[in-house]
């Protein structure tokens, strides 16, 4: 037991005990195992005495009953980490032309500091992170409406150079705190610094980065690339989140231009080029994904593989084919595709 | 190591709010590179929904007539293309009678402002152009200027309070006046606003 170092590890040997007790019970039923009483004294003791030792150190969910209320707690941080992100945002747009312009600089400097040491504070009373979680988001909604207000009032030319500081204080805090969700935060304030830089680079105004969604393709590289460069050991749930963040921006980047929705830097007429390289990543992605033993990127790798190609075939065939016989053929080839994956399943 | 990560968390507020407040030194510092006074009809008020008690005064200015031809464009970097991404320039509002247009635009501000050394009459601000192809030839516009709004700060914003948004059309009589200053980063604040002599 030692060797388990994070929550997530701890819920995964819970998970694994239960299912043994699940076994166990089952083959006795079917008298294929009998322990002595002895016997079973003894196993039950020693995993309950692992059991407990985990809820203490991790406080981890050890009934099915425990799990289902506690993903009712993640919920209900995240919809309650938002209310009170809106709450501040809209008492502070309340009152701000009331107050003269040092306080409200004082006020907005000060509420993101506050979040860090309420979330510090709540970190250090509650192992479960829930109220950790919350405060977390409410620092960096608090940090991003700092610096965005602060530019109104003094009439700042927007720069991109904000959410390279909400993408850091973001990924301090995720770090610090091991939670996904400012990591997920961090992940889109920095992919849109480097896309607004790189928009730039291209000699366009940055705010229109998301036209030219070319220079959202490095940002999700450079996401997926993280797990590969730096060892995430103290952090094994980060580098899936990296993963998935970097491909679901790759694949939407590489969608929005294979259907023209947005413009690309590099080429004329692009639209041809990116839907044969979106199969081709989808295609990728489910390989890689096989091969790594890493289910997440195999569902995305799928998903938009599937997307790309059924966004072809409504350019090709919507227009000029019956419809029941446009259905009847993305019908037939789900089936085809089924079989494929089907087949991939088996050799994984 | 964790405390230096709380540490961390608390200095990048604390750098990031710090260079803010330094460009805005930095933009008020030295002589401004333009003072102006506004009314009412280049500057409307703009209160941003009921339960926002900050208020504003938008830009209105004239859009270019005629100056921004082919050459222009081309000087401003752009090709005879058909499409082309906008592009950030800087743009001389000139304050005429009754009104502020747009009368030049530059790639950089420098020029401009030894071209248009009144500051009391030239606004230079940043701006982006935009190019589009009409009757086979390249036309284009000013898409839009950087800082279109301007924050009324106290105790300005008090003289502003009792007055209702500037209706959007029609002729209207102006009710206040105000000095705009732009500073060395071309970014602007209100330096006075009064009522006039109707409104008091």
């Amino acid at each position: 037991m030692n060797d388990i170092t994070s929550k997530r590890e701890a819920q995964q040997r819970v998970d694994r005990i239960r299912a043994f007790r699940q076994d166990l019970a089952r083959l006795e039923r079917e008298n294929v195992l009998t322990l002595s009483s002895e016997q079973r004294q003894g196993l039950e003791a020693s995993l309950d005495h692992e059991l407990e030792a985990l809820a203490q150190r991790f406080d981890v969910d050890v009934t099915e009953s425990q799990k289902q209320i506690s993903w009712g707690m993640r919920i209900a941080s995240t919809i309650g980490g938002l209310a009170l992100c809106a709450a501040g945002f809209l008492f502070f747009h309340r009152f701000w032309g009331l107050l003269a312009t040092p306080v409200q600089v004082a006020i907005l400097m000060a509420t993101p500091v506050c979040g860090v040491l309420a979330a510090e504070y709540a970190a250090r009373r509650e192992r479960t992170l829930y109220f950790a979680a919350l405060l977390c988001l409410v620092a960096i909604a608090s940090f991003i409406m700092n610096l965005s207000v602060l530019a109104s009032i003094f009439n700042i030319t927007p720069s991109p150079g904000g959410f390279l500081v909400w993408g850091a204080f973001a990924l301090i805090l995720a770090y610090h705190y091991r939670l996904r969700l400012p990591l997920v935060a961090g992940l889109v304030c920095l992919g849109t610094y480097v896309a607004a830089e790189l928009t730039v680079f291209a000699g366009v105004f940055w705010p229109q980065f998301p036209e030219g969604s070319e220079t959202l393709i490095p940002a999700g590289l450079l996401m997926l690339a993280v797990p590969l460069a730096v060892k995430h050991r103290q952090f094994p749930e980060f580098p899936a989140v990296y993963r998935l963040a970097g491909l679901l921006v790759v694949f939407l980047a590489l969608l929005m231009l294979s259907l023209k929705m947005g413009k690309s830097y590099l080429l004329a007429d692009a639209a041809v080029f990116y839907q044969v390289t979106g199969l081709v990543a989808g295609a990728l992605a489910i390989w890689m994904g096989i091969r790594h033993r890493l289910p997440a990127m195999v569902n995305l790798g799928a998903t938009f593989f599937v997307v790309f190609l059924y966004c072809r075939f409504v350019a090709w065939w919507w227009d000029w084919m019956p419809k029941y016989l446009f259905f009847l053929i993305i019908g037939l080839i789900s089936v085809g595709l089924l079989s494929v994956f089907k087949r991939l399943r088996r050799t994984a | 190591m964790k405390r230096l990560e709380l540490l961390s968390a608390v200095a990048v507020v604390l750098v990031a709010n710090a260079w803010v407040l330094v460009g805005v030194a930095l933009n008020r510092s030295g002589a401004p590179s333009a003072v102006v006074e506004l009314t009412e009809r280049e500057a409307h008020l703009v209160r941003m929904g009921e339960e926002n008690t900050g208020l504003a005064l938008r830009l209105v200015w004239a859009g270019p007539t005629g100056w921004l031809d082919r050459a222009k464009l081309e000087e401003l970097g752009f090709k005879s293309a058909p499409w082309q991404w906008p592009k950030p320039a800087f743009v001389v509002l000139e304050r005429q009678a009754g009104r502020l247009a747009a009368v030049d635009a530059a790639r950089d501000a420098a020029p401009l402002r030894k071209r248009y050394a009144d500051s009391k009459r030239y606004i230079i601000a940043p701006c982006m152009v935009r190019t589009w192809w009409g009757t086979e030839r390249l036309q284009g516009d000013i898409l839009k200027i950087l800082t279109p709004e301007i924050h009324v700060p106290l105790p300005y914003s008090r003289v502003l309070a009792g007055l209702g948004n500037t209706p959007s059309a029609g002729n209207f009589q102006p009710r206040y006046q105000l000095t705009l200053c732009y500073g060395q980063r071309h970014e602007p604040w209100i330096s006075d606003c009064r009522l006039l002599k109707e409104e008091r």
